[in-house]
């Protein structure tokens, strides 16, 4: 009856967009201009680096382990007992991302949309609607995201219409202060960049495994070309204002207004933000119920979906109690997280596996 | 089916049923014809026909009045046999006697009892004689039949007029009529413990993929049932999603349609007593097709497919984006248009979640009314809808204009879908897509077509995805359902399941002048 699941690297692509995009879009362009200013639209480009390791990173491990995730090679690498805890570290790491994640998509809805709608409630729909499709499995997961990714995207061609608005000045002079600003603004979208690593969650499900690295690096261009262009039509509308704006991009949308006919186009920003985070969130939550089970040797991972999905809710209010604290969170505490997680401790494995020769083939031969 | 100790009297007349079945047709007639004779006891259709075989040899002809040709029967077995001159010695026996003097084209030996019912029942006239073990059943079935109509359900402007019927012999004659090459497989089977209903599984070897017939006739054998109806009680049966509002088998009253579903390497299940043929695997897009999309000029189709998407999107959506936007995003609306429908909704009572709902449900019942009421009233039920649902409701206040003028095009939209069962899906998914919508606005929307949508991609039809095509994303296959590409750019079937012949035609045929043999 069950099937082997297998999806292709172009699904795969798809899937990661939304993933790091979904809520990059709506937050990175305004903490880059903290920083860095007019010359917001070069941090992404410094920051690409972290992108292209983690693919690098989730790729080269793969092939060393094909058919394995970075919980299951993790314990080779590194001797059982300090694997499990890796494994255990990725498991409390994902579940709460889901949560903190969760609550962001919350926290925009309910500030901009459902005004008076509990947290609790916009938080658990998604979860629930999510857990749907990691129960459903990865096929059907890729399958969804082949169908949300263009809607996703579809609306930030609508920014284009904003021609007349734009004014290209806000970003001469470039680089007024130096490298340093957008090095410091360049912290925030490496952090959402690194997310690329979780493609070694999705690896092992590749029919066209060989084909993963490219595709990755397919997607994280996009990812880069679309994050530039957001942070350009910002810069150009807003000017150095960007950078005081929770949301630029919302601002941008609500700006909108053309021939009397299309105008308050924010629900094209909130279709983008439901679909969007939806694929973000199943592809955490997914990643976090695949540490789980991987991490303590369980075998049908559907049972573990809802647990799974519980914690993460769990998380997303735990200690969170207003708005504040989360940009705090995510400001300070969530890149060192994600760094240790998504770049560092993957780049550690790969030394360590690529020093002491470990392969699954030289696993299977000792 | 459970055995009990004590058998229910059903249950011992199925038991000696089968009994019967399994014993041959002895050579002593006087008993044969006796327990043949009990066994039809109180079938008033059923005809014993005893007569001497050239004036000497006892021998009887058992059929059922109305199915067996009763004419042919007198000229061709009867007369012939009373007149035979010759007398056959024991050993030539029946099948000797048969071949040198009864006209007949088809005639087949019957052995066992079961046999004997399995001919009679299928109009075969079955002959009996004396001194000789086992019969002969003759093919001379015959009975009232509807002519071949255009289908009622599918109407089209250009294209083959002739439906299925309810002669399964007639309909498979009409696919073989289309599809001529012997590779063309009609598989017979019976279904159905007391309707004995015929069923055949339809497939072009070599094209439709080995499993997926393996897997049909696995499933087909799989069902015990007392009777099979119509098609939808097999689909029912058969089905890989019972819990989905979504039909996972197309049904069709057109054999060009099934033709093209059988040259792309599906399977057809065609059912005796129905015109409605089942075709599996399907994908969603398939629902959204109609045969008439092939035959005009792929611009034409392309832009009617597009139409059908967009109202397709319209008879999901309409209505719940309607009472969302009013109830709670208003801010969306230019600032004109917001004054008169403010102005429409101000003698409203209700809340725009409820009128929605009050209108399509009214709407519902208007259509199914008149789909049931007999044709001489019909008419009736439009003009009693149209004053009192659209005039009047507006009048009173009961309901505004433009809820009205939203439910209409919500109607005509999902009649549109060129397949029944595809757009009552649809319209039942409308209802919770409305209610979301009055709760949580958009977003209760978005979360609803991400529902849909995640279901719809969980589903398969016969292991294809209902989705496939564009969930899955071949790119090549893509060109027939985004558009409707030109039929010398689709040189390749889709691929379904397995691997099967993909080339459907030679490359390079688009049509031109130098391609003219001028």
């Amino acid at each position: 009856m069950q099937m082997k699941e297998q999806i292709s690297a172009f699904q795969m692509a798809l899937m990661m967009y939304p993933t790091v995009l979904a809520t990059g879009f709506l937050a990175l362009p305004s903490v880059s201009a903290h920083y860095a200013g007019s010359d917001m639209w070069l941090a992404p480009l410094f920051a690409s680096f972290s992108g292209f390791l983690g693919i690098f990173c989730a790729v080269k491990l793969h092939q060393r382990f094909p058919g394995q995730t970075v919980v299951q090679y993790g314990e080779q690498i590194v001797g059982r007992w300090l694997g499990k805890l890796i494994g255990l570290g990725y498991f409390i790491y994902l579940a709460h991302r889901l949560g903190t994640i969760s609550r962001q998509y919350a926290e925009f809805v309910e500030g901009n949309f459902l005004f008076r709608t509990p947290n609790l409630i916009v938080i658990c729909t998604i979860v629930l609607l999510a857990g749907l499709a990691v129960r459903g499995g990865i096929e059907v997961m890729a399958r969804s995201a082949v169908i949300f990714t263009p809607i996703f995207i579809f609306p930030i061609f609508f920014l284009l219409l904003l021609f007349p608005d734009l004014n290209y000045h806000h970003m001469f002079p470039v680089l007024d202060h130096g490298l340093v600003p957008v090095l410091q603004g360049s912290i925030a979208p490496q952090a959402w960049f690194n997310e690329y690593f979780l493609i070694s969650f999705i690896l092992p499900k590749l029919a066209n495994a060989g084909e993963g690295g490219k595709w990755g690096y397919i997607s994280f261009s996009a990812v880069l070309v679309s994050l530039v262009y957001v942070d350009l039509i910002c810069l150009f509308l807003l000017g150095e204002d960007t950078g005081s704006k929770t949301y630029p991009v919302l601002v941008a949308f609500r700006f909108l207004s053309v021939a009397d006919l299309f105008e308050n186009l924010e629900a094209l920003l909130l279709a983008m933000w439901v679909f969007g985070n939806f694929v973000k969130i199943s592809v955490f939550y997914y990643a976090a119920v695949t540490s789980f089970t991987q991490c303590l040797n369980l075998q049908d991972y559907r049972v573990y979906v809802l647990p799974v999905g519980i914690i993460g809710i769990a998380f997303s209010l735990w200690d969170l109690p207003t708005y504040p604290s989360l940009v705090q969170h995510l400001r300070l505490a969530a890149p060192f997280e994600i760094l240790l997680f998504l770049s560092a401790i993957p780049l550690l494995l790969l030394i360590i596996a690529a020093l002491s020769g470990k392969s699954k083939a030289a696993a299977q031969g000792s | 089916m459970t055995s009990n100790a004590n058998p229910s009297s059903a249950q011992l007349l199925k038991q000696e049923l089968q009994k019967l079945g399994k014993q041959p047709v002895g050579a002593e007639l006087e008993h044969s014809s006796e327990q043949l004779r009990q066994l039809y006891a109180g079938c008033s259709d059923v005809v014993f026909r005893p007569f001497l075989i050239g004036g000497q040899t006892n021998a009887f002809l058992l059929y059922i009045d109305g199915l067996s040709d009763a004419e042919a029967i007198e000229k061709s077995i009867i007369a012939p046999l009373m007149q035979v001159q010759m007398q056959p010695s024991a050993a030539e026996g029946l099948p000797k006697l048969v071949s040198q003097t009864i006209t007949v084209s088809s005639t087949k030996p019957v052995t066992t009892f079961a046999q004997v019912m399995e001919a009679v029942a299928n109009g075969m006239p079955v002959l009996l004689r004396d001194q000789e073990a086992g019969g002969v059943a003759f093919g001379l079935p015959q009975w009232e039949k509807r002519t071949i109509e255009e289908p009622g359900a599918e109407s089209g402007i250009r294209g083959p007029r002739e439906g299925f019927t309810e002669t399964l012999r007639v309909n498979t004659s009409m696919l073989r009529r289309i599809i001529k090459s012997p590779l063309l497989k009609l598989e017979m089977m019976t279904i159905g413990e007391y309707t004995q209903t015929n069923v055949a599984i339809a497939y072009i070897k070599g094209l439709a993929d080995e499993t997926l017939i393996e897997e049909t006739r696995a499933r087909l054998s799989r069902i015990r049932i007392d009777g099979i109806l119509e098609s939808g009680n097999i689909e029912e049966l058969i089905e890989d999603s019972p819990w989905s509002p979504f039909p996972q088998m197309m049904n069709t009253e057109r054999p060009d349609v099934v033709a093209a579903a059988l040259l792309e390497g599906r399977a057809a299940i065609l059912i005796e007593g129905t015109p409605f043929v089942l075709v599996a695997p399907i994908t969603f897009f398939s629902l959204l097709q109609t045969p008439e999309d092939y035959y005009q000029r792929f611009m034409v189709s392309t832009f009617i497919r597009w139409l059908r998407y967009m109202f397709l999107l319209m008879s999901l959506l309409l209505p719940s984006l309607y009472v969302a936007v009013l109830t709670y995003h208003q801010e969306m609306v230019p600032g004109s248009l917001l004054v008169s429908m403010a102005t429409a909704r101000e003698p409203v009572p209700f809340p725009a979640l409820i009128e929605a709902l009050i209108m399509e449900i009214t709407f519902e019942a208007l259509r199914e009314a008149g789909i049931r009421l007999p044709k001489q009233v019909g008419a009736a039920v439009s003009i009693v809808g149209a004053l009192v649902i659209g005039q009047a409701a507006v009048q009173a206040g009961l309901v505004s204009a433009p809820m009205v003028i939203v439910v209409a095009i919500t109607g005509i939209a999902s009649f549109m879908m060129p397949r029944y069962i595809a757009g009552i899906a649809v319209r039942l998914m409308r209802f919770p897509l409305i209610m979301l919508a009055g709760t949580f606005g958009l977003l209760g929307i978005m979360l609803g077509i991400i529902a849909i949508v995640l279901h719809m991609c969980s589903i398969r039809s016969l292991g294809v995805p209902y989705l496939s095509t564009l969930a899955t994303f071949k790119g090549r296959e893509l060109k027939d359902v985004l558009i409707r590409g030109p039929l010398w750019m689709m040189d390749e079937r889709p691929r379904l399941t397995g691997d099967s012949d993909a080339i459907r035609q030679a490359p390079g045929q688009m049509p031109g002048p130098q391609h003219g043999g001028e």
